[in-house]
């Protein structure tokens, strides 16, 4: 049986998110004609083909989440104020980032034993990309660990910043080192795509619907991580004038 | 398995996780939301 609250929406909505919210699911779903009917089968890999609609596009918005962790990190440890917002947005993008990368390497996995056979080699590509995942389960980790909320940020920011560094080694792993994963189809050095039109619409379309899925997530989860960090000061709070009267008192 | 249930279960195992994400997320929201000042909610 339902809980009664399923139906109230969540404290976290407004206007914008749900309107964000409405244009994540309706691409999703243009996604999905796009990419598992009207595309047409490749010449050498045939249909599929259609797992990298779900697969590159996931790979590239965990980069993009990863290297907006970075930069709000970088706003933190350097801005003025030394905003915790912004090591909230960091966080909250590392979590959504760690999802999709988790996504690619499922998917990647899926796709590879249809390709070659196998669903894992330690391939660079795949390999880097497996360290880099876990890189940043370990950014969530050092997130988790005990202190203030000024000692949390500042410590996962300078992970942060180390580990955005990873990114370009993953990317270029199929130039660096003799990789069974192919080369780069789009994001070529040349600006030469080998792509027929409709499919590559339809992946940068794919780019575009799992951004808005990213912000759409990363704006609910910034406003709940907000949330956490008021009751855990309000939390203190309470404790320091409870202890006070005590002192007080006796 | 076929080769389009790999496709399909591809497709599945990308929205799946982002689904599950979202609602642990809201549901998340919706428990500590009474015990949260509005004043700490300046979206609202």
């Amino acid at each position: 049986m339902p809980s009664a609250t399923a139906s109230v929406p969540p404290p976290t909505r407004t206007a914008a998110t749900r309107n964000l919210g409405l244009l994540a699911i309706a691409g999703s779903v243009v996604l999905a004609l796009l990419g598992l009917i009207f595309t047409a089968e490749d010449v050498d890999q045939g249909s599929s083909v259609r797992i990298m609609y779900v697969h590159v596009p996931t790979a590239w918005v965990a980069y993009l989440a990863f290297v907006f962790t970075a930069v709000c990190s970088a706003g933190h440890l350097w801005g003025k104020k030394h905003s915790l917002n912004l090591d909230r947005l960091a966080g909250a993008s590392a979590e959504v980032g760690v999802i999709f990368m988790g996504v690619t390497l499922v998917t990647g996995s899926l796709w590879g034993r249809l390709s070659w056979g196998t669903y894992w080699q330690w391939d660079p590509r795949l390999t880097t990309t497996a360290f880099l995942f876990v890189t940043y389960i370990g950014y969530l980790a050092v997130r988790g660990l005990g202190g203030t909320q000024r000692q949390r940020a500042k410590r996962s920011a300078i992970v942060a910043l180390f580990a955005v560094l990873e990114i370009p080694l993953v990317h270029f792993s199929v130039v660096i080192w003799r990789s069974l994963h192919q080369q780069a189809t789009v994001l070529r050095p040349n600006g030469d795509v080998t792509m027929d039109g409709l499919m590559l619409f339809s992946l940068i379309f794919g780019v575009a619907v799992f951004t808005t899925i990213f912000a759409w997530l990363v704006l609910h989860r910034n406003r709940v991580l907000a949330m956490e960090d008021a009751m855990e000061l309000r939390g203190i709070d309470t404790a320091l004038a409870a202890r006070r009267s005590e002192e007080v008192s006796s | 398995m076929k080769h389009a249930d790999f496709i399909i279960v591809s497709w599945l195992l990308s929205f799946g996780p982002v689904m599950f994400y979202a609602w642990r997320n809201a549901r998340r929201a919706r428990h500590i939301n009474p015990l949260v000042d509005e004043a700490d909610k300046p979206w609202t």
